[in-house]
């Protein structure tokens, strides 16, 4: 026995009495949201000079929505299907080194799907493994390799696109923006720099060959239209305070979109504000809309971020949409764009997989008479533990 | 002629072994076909596809509840998803240096092996060797749909003799089985049915 | 000497108590209940007879199933040939040792030495190999056909092989032919009687009740006529009728008995005490009159007795006349009553035209010299072939004859005289003379029990062989039997044999015409046979044979020339 399951019981219980209490207060707190959104619905100019005075005056680190010109209570009907439309879907996953293995490597899988939308062949997969060791792996962070990954992905589309006529959609998991993290050393901060610049060259060489891009976030946690809200809510006096004035904290975008959005709609297009706006400019600039993927009675909403030259183009936008209101409701009860469950399929690394490689790293170099140590001991009881699931 | 490779070993024992293949490759192994693992260079086990499994997994059993599912879609499933066939194989003898034997082999084939479909002149080979002492591997097998797998198995293999001149090896096939069935009533009159039920037989 | 071509099976089971088990690997059709089978096992044949073929399956649902319907006619036929099978019952008889190769220098020296068949002392190992008979198994076991004291009796029913009877043995023993009526019992012993005239070696007396094997006669069945013995052996054989004047199928015999009064003893009477209907008091009124008249006297003086004569004595009382039998009777004092009513019920005795006080001739001791010179003697009843002519004629006349060979054997024992001539008696309806309740008194039964003690045997022919005494029964050598439907028949007829289970149901299914089981001591083992036919093809086998050897010269001989 590992847990004391009383005292964990005894939390439980209160838990449970906390719940209760922020029920009530949450309602409250979105019916104010609610109000607020209605209120400034269609106050696009003045919505954004504020925001844009308190970026300036208050806070430079401010990430939030920003409203264009639709009406913001609204929710946008799904446009229909285009008849012919190539999708590209991409996702990745790593494998980390681990100075417990034999030998220590890294692994990236990037994997691309590419669907020809209303046809009946089968969809082409393209897998990118890379290897990296010695060198390669001697500052390698959980972070950068994540960067690598995602960075790998997106090219990966953005070569599979250039290929392709125009109109092709692709997507990615997750939002847009490359993310570090909070926290960075600073070798990873170079590393990221170096990474965002190539990020940029890759966004653009999908916008030149005419395909979306999207980044698709499934249960999304983002409250940049709450924060939003927050700053409307408050008077000009109490605007320097604005770091602290959090009163919706509780609540998500998603509470907010829940109700409003029938399945299929999409929300009202907004810009994200945040401190790296000003890297991705003009065509590159991100955007965000709330999409209901989900079916009568059963309200699922995902969050897709887009580039500006998506929102840009009507018609690409209208695309997009239905294409990922098709792509989950393919998955029916639990919609999520197939693609890219896909994607994340085909490059997936399994344990199985793992240990393949490992196994021909090592009968590779016990086949030039080289040295090869053990695993170490943790690891062997750890993969003791596994062997006997 | 190049060797019809149909996937890999899963996993094994002495008396069977269980081997991945994919969607894509289901055209060749055919149940009741003769398999075989090569080893070494004069090593190798001989096997009988007894069972070919279509796994699910979460995502067909998704699809599956989908009022439409689109051709796209169908053809990725079968084609790109790398959800394995498994195969399963009962072990019917092994060849060492030259000689098949008819006996279980003194080791299983290791994970990742390639399992490999036998031609006509491998299948005539192994089932003309010795005297049917491989239908002792699959009578024992009580789980198996034995008649069925019998029936597939002679039906392949007889073709296999009869391009060789002898159409008689699968009489001599069925009175081994009876002979070695003749005290299991109900297990003979099935695999009997099965037997009458093959080309050979019905006409 | 086997061909592998003729097997039948393999054994497969059983023993000497419960007979052999033997796979069948032909159709079952192809093989009968009493074939006559080889099992070879190392140096060893073994000779049985196949009792009982009985259909088998490894389970009983593959016999309930008409797999055939549901399966290929290939496959099923395999499944029929793996689970179906036909097992014989084969029941033991002989062994004999094989010897080595006729090839092989040692073979001269075993065959000087080599034994004959033996009964059956231990079984051929499981997977013996069973073949049918061949000619040569048959001669092997039954004796050659050219040998002359071998006489063939039949022939194999299904291959035909020819299967012999020894004579020489047959007559050493009382012997038996039985069958229902209407299963060619009269032209089966025709054959016999035939067979024994022509061997020679033993006389043969007929009491031919009927007057059926003397001279041609028509066959009941076919209509066709057939040749009696007289006629094919007229030098050898003696016909004796019944009676003065008796015509035998409208042909004069060759003597005529008549039985001297004096013959006539108070045994022969009692013989009768069934057939007349006689009283318990009979035996002392027969010993009252031998002691009034004497054993060559009584029956005369008994017959010339009248009864119920009286005469009126001068006081005028009706007394018994003095040739009355109660005169007689209140003279020797028996019972009065008793004695009438025995002299009224040997009336039918005293009424027979053939008993006489002083025959013409000594006709008995005709027939006795006959027999003992190497004749034949077939004695006629004629019109005389009631059953208390038979009974009368049959006892005294074996009686005398008994007698006489009884002599001569002890001449022959005590003094070194010749010896006596076999002697086989013919007794047709044998159980009207061996039965239980006769058995004790008639010589017959003393035949029977002594064997060939005076060189005297019986041939036994009857249809209802359960009416005759068993110990008699079971003290038969040889016993050919055709079909008999009676259970009790065929027990009696078994009686004192081994295997009698195995044969009964053999016996009850014998063809009804022409199918014999040879049994008993005389015969090596059982075996059934197809008999031979009596018409003139086995004249012609059976004279032919032997035609040449004798000459002419031993005929007139014969002749009395």
């Amino acid at each position: 026995m590992s847990i004391d399951f009383q005292q964990v019981r005894r939390q439980i219980i209160e838990l449970g009495e906390a719940a209760e209490r922020s029920v009530a207060n949450n309602r409250r707190l979105l019916e104010e949201a609610q109000y607020l959104l209605h209120e400034h619905a269609r106050d696009y100019d003045a919505v954004r000079r504020k925001i844009e005075r308190v970026v300036q005056a208050y806070d430079r680190n401010l990430r939030c929505a920003l409203p264009l010109d639709e009406a913001l209570d609204q929710g946008y009907p799904l446009p229909p299907l285009p008849g012919q439309v190539a999708i590209l879907a991409a996702d990745g996953s790593q494998i980390a080194p681990s100075r417990h293995e034999s030998f220590e490597y890294a692994l990236v899988n990037v994997g691309a799907i590419h669907m020809e939308l209303g046809a009946a062949q089968a969809p082409v997969l393209q897998v990118e493994s890379r290897l990296l060791y010695e060198a390669q792996i001697e500052d390698l962070t959980d972070a950068t390799l994540a960067l690598l990954r995602d960075l790998g992905e997106r090219r990966l589309l953005a070569d599979l696109a250039t290929e392709l006529p125009p109109g092709a959609i692709t997507l990615t998991d997750g939002q847009m923006e490359l993310w570090l993290g909070e926290a960075g050393s600073r070798d990873e901060h170079s590393l990221f720099q170096e990474s965002l610049l190539e990020y940029k060259l890759v966004l653009q060489q999908l916008r030149a060959a005419q395909a979306s891009a999207a980044g698709y976030v499934d249960r999304p946690a983002g409250r940049g239209v709450m924060r939003m809200l927050e700053v409307l809510r408050m008077t000009e006096q109490e605007l320097p305070e604005v770091r602290r004035s959090k009163p919706f904290r509780p609540l998500r975008d998603l509470h907010l979109f829940r109700g409003l959005l029938r399945p299929g709609e999409r929300s009202a297009l907004f810009e994200i504000q945040s401190p790296s706006s000003s890297f991705y400019a003009d065509d590159l600039a991100l955007h965000f809309f709330y999409l209901n993927v989900g079916l009568e009675g059963r309200d699922s909403l995902a969050r897709v971020e887009v580039p500006r030259w998506v929102v840009d183009t009507p018609a690409m936008l209208d695309d997009l949409h239905a294409v990922l209101v098709q792509q989950c409701r393919v998955m029916g009860g639990r919609p999520y764009p197939y693609l890219l469950h896909r994607a994340h399929e085909i490059a997936l690394v399994t344990l199985q997989e793992k240990e393949e490689i490992t196994q021909m790293v090592l009968r590779e170099l016990r086949g030039r008479g080289l040295e090869v140590f053990e695993k170490s001991n943790k690891q062997l009881a750890k993969d003791l533990e596994s062997g006997r699931r | 002629m190049a060797a019809i490779e149909i996937g890999r070993l899963l996993r094994a024992s002495n008396t069977g072994f269980v081997a991945g293949c994919r969607v894509a490759q289901l055209g060749s192994p055919e149940f009741g076909a003769l398999v075989r693992v090569p080893l070494g260079p004069a090593y190798q086990i001989y096997g009988l596809i007894y069972d070919i499994r279509i796994e699910d997994d979460g995502l067909v059993r998704q699809l599956a509840t989908v009022e439409t599912v689109d051709a796209g879609t169908i053809a990725d499933n079968r084609e790109n998803r790398t959800t394995p066939i498994e195969i399963s194989v009962l072990v019917a003898g092994y060849r060492q240096d030259g000689q098949l034997l008819h006996l279980l082999p003194p080791r299983p084939p290791l994970s990742l092996d390639l399992i490999y479909l036998c031609e006509p002149e491998e299948v005539r080979r192994f089932t003309a060797a010795g005297w049917f002492g491989y239908f002792r591997h699959v009578l024992r097998s009580v789980d198996l749909p034995v008649g069925e797998l019998l029936a597939a198995h002679l039906q392949q293999a007889q073709q296999a003799h009869a391009a060789a001149g002898n159409p008689g090896w699968i009489e001599a096939a069925a009175q081994e089985l009876i002979v070695l069935l003749r005290d299991d009533y109900q297990t003979l009159m099935a695999v009997l049915g099965a037997l009458g039920d093959i080309a050979p037989f019905n006409r | 000497m086997s061909n592998s071509n003729d097997q039948i099976g393999y054994v497969v089971g059983g023993g000497l108590k419960e007979n052999l088990r033997v796979r069948l690997t032909v159709p079952s059709q192809e093989v009968q209940e009493g074939a006559f089978v080889i099992i070879e096992s190392g140096n060893w044949q073994f000779y049985g007879l196949v009792t009982d073929l009985q259909l088998g399956a490894t389970d009983p649902r593959f016999a309930d199933e008409q797999s055939e319907t549901r399966l290929p006619p290939v496959l099923a036929g395999l499944l029929h040939g793996q689970t179906l099978y036909t097992n014989l019952e084969v029941l033991p008889s002989l062994m004999l040792e094989r010897g080595p190769d006729p090839g092989r220098p040692e073979f001269a020296l075993w065959e000087q030495t080599k034994g004959g068949p033996v009964p059956v002392k231990t079984v051929p190992p499981h997977h013996a190999p069973v073949r049918r008979a061949s000619a040569g198994d048959i001669a092997e076991i039954f004796g050659k056909s050219e040998k002359t004291e071998n006489f063939v009796i039949g022939y194999t029913r299904e291959q035909d092989l020819p299967v012999c009877l020894n004579l020489e043995k047959f007559v050493q023993r009382s012997s038996g032919v039985f069958g229902a009526t209407g299963t060619g019992k009269s032209f089966l012993t025709r054959i016999v009687l035939a067979g024994l005239i022509q061997y020679n070696k033993a006389s043969v007396l007929v009491l031919d009740m009927h007057n059926e094997y003397a001279y041609q006669d028509r066959a009941s069945d076919t209509g066709k006529t057939v040749a009696g013995l007289k006629e094919k052996f007229p030098s050898r054989v003696r016909v004796v009728g019944l009676g003065q004047g008796a015509m035998i199928r409208g042909t004069p015999p060759d003597f005529n008995l008549e039985i001297a009064e004096s013959d006539i003893q108070p045994e022969d009477i009692e013989l009768l005490t069934r057939e007349l209907n006689l009283k318990e008091t009979t035996s002392t009124t027969l010993s009252a009159l031998i002691e009034s008249f004497g054993r060559d006297k009584w029956f005369n003086e008994f017959r010339k007795m009248r009864y119920g004569a009286m005469i009126e004595t001068d006081d005028g009382k009706k007394v018994p006349a003095k040739d009355s039998v109660t005169y007689w009777a209140n003279q020797a004092g028996v019972n009065s009553f008793a004695a009438e009513g025995l002299h009224s019920k040997l009336g039918r005795v005293f009424d027979r035209p053939y008993v006489v006080e002083n025959p013409a001739a000594d006709t008995v001791t005709e027939i006795i010299k006959a027999l003992d010179s190497g004749q034949h003697v077939i004695l006629s009843f004629g019109k005389n072939e009631s059953d208390l002519d038979y009974l009368l004629v049959s006892n005294l006349l074996t009686r005398r004859i008994r007698n006489a060979w009884e002599k001569r054997t002890n001449e022959f024992r005590t003094s070194g005289k010749s010896e006596p001539r076999p002697l086989v008696i013919v007794v047709e309806e044998a159980h009207k003379l061996l039965n239980r309740e006769m058995a004790s008194q008639t010589t017959f039964s003393t035949i029977a029990r002594e064997m060939r003690k005076y060189y005297c045997t019986l041939l036994i022919i009857d249809q209802r062989p359960s009416q005759i005494y068993d110990e008699v029964m079971s003290q038969l050598g040889t016993r050919i039997s055709g079909w008999l439907g009676d259970d009790d028949d065929i027990h009696a007829v078994l009686s004192g044999l081994a295997g009698r289970e195995a044969l009964r149901g053999m016996l009850a299914r014998l063809q009804a015409k022409e199918e014999v089981l040879l049994l008993g001591w005389g015969v090596p083992m059982p075996l059934p046979v197809r008999s031979r036919r009596y018409d003139e093809l086995f004249w012609q086998e059976l004279l032919g044979k032997s035609a040449a050897p004798r000459g002419e010269a031993q005929i007139l001989k014969e002749l009395g020339f």
